[in-house]
């Protein structure tokens, strides 16, 4: 597996929020995190696993917290933003406000 | 409970209370927590559980599902062995605390 450098990382995120229409966390400690996360997971496990979310280490069993993972779109829509926080919608940029903790979809039984 | 050489200690002027915290080291949420309990000067203990011995962290999972009814999701604050709060809000972690009083 070739690792991924950090500029592909934000590079990679940049892109997912340009294709469905989102935009990146811009709170750069927080955000720092999560690129790093991501960097972390892809180069342990070989995919982007969502950085706040345990992993199976099996792409199957972790393919729907592969990011974007699969609860992202829904996530945005009811809370602005997604599980981990580094997907926010524009009204939630406009908004000025700070992600938090939000319910997690993923049902218990994909969880490891 | 939770008695493994795999938790990093923190020394606060609040140390009435044992705090264990169980995060991700990839997870902003989690770092936000450690930091918050650091900032309120809270004495606890954390690990982070992408970073421990596979087995270790198997038996810490146990243990917490054996004695609470949750979801493992992280960040998870044990409060005296009695009270979990997972996922991180200051809100919610001062109620936990008893520090709805104090500044954020």
């Amino acid at each position: 597996m070739k690792e991924k450098s950090r500029d592909e990382v934000v590079t990679f995120v940049q892109a997912v929020a340009n294709h469905q229409g989102w935009r990146v966390n811009t709170d750069n400690e927080f955000l720092d995190t999560l690129i790093d996360g991501l960097l972390g997971t892809f180069n342990t496990h070989g995919y982007f696993l969502c950085p706040c979310r345990e992993s199976w280490e099996e792409r199957e069993k972790d393919k729907d917290v592969i990011c974007p993972c699969i609860y992202a779109s829904e996530d945005l829509e009811e809370y602005g933003h997604c599980y981990c926080g580094l997907y926010i919608s524009k009204d939630f940029l406009a908004s000025g406000k700070e992600v938090e903790g939000i319910p997690e979809r993923r049902p218990e039984e994909k969880m490891p | 409970m939770l008695d493994y050489d795999v938790f990093i200690r923190e020394e606060g002027k609040n140390n009435d209370t044992q705090v264990t915290l169980l995060g991700l080291s990839t997870c902003g949420f989690c770092k936000r927590a450690v930091r918050w309990l650091k900032e309120q000067e809270v004495s606890f203990q954390y690990s982070y559980i992408d970073k421990i011995d596979k087995e270790v962290k198997e038996k810490i999972k146990s243990e917490i599902r054996e004695r609470f009814d949750i979801k493992l999701l992280y960040p998870i604050l044990i409060v005296e062995e009695k009270e979990t709060v997972t996922g991180f809000t200051p809100e919610k972690y001062r109620k936990a605390l008893n520090r709805e009083t104090e500044e954020s």
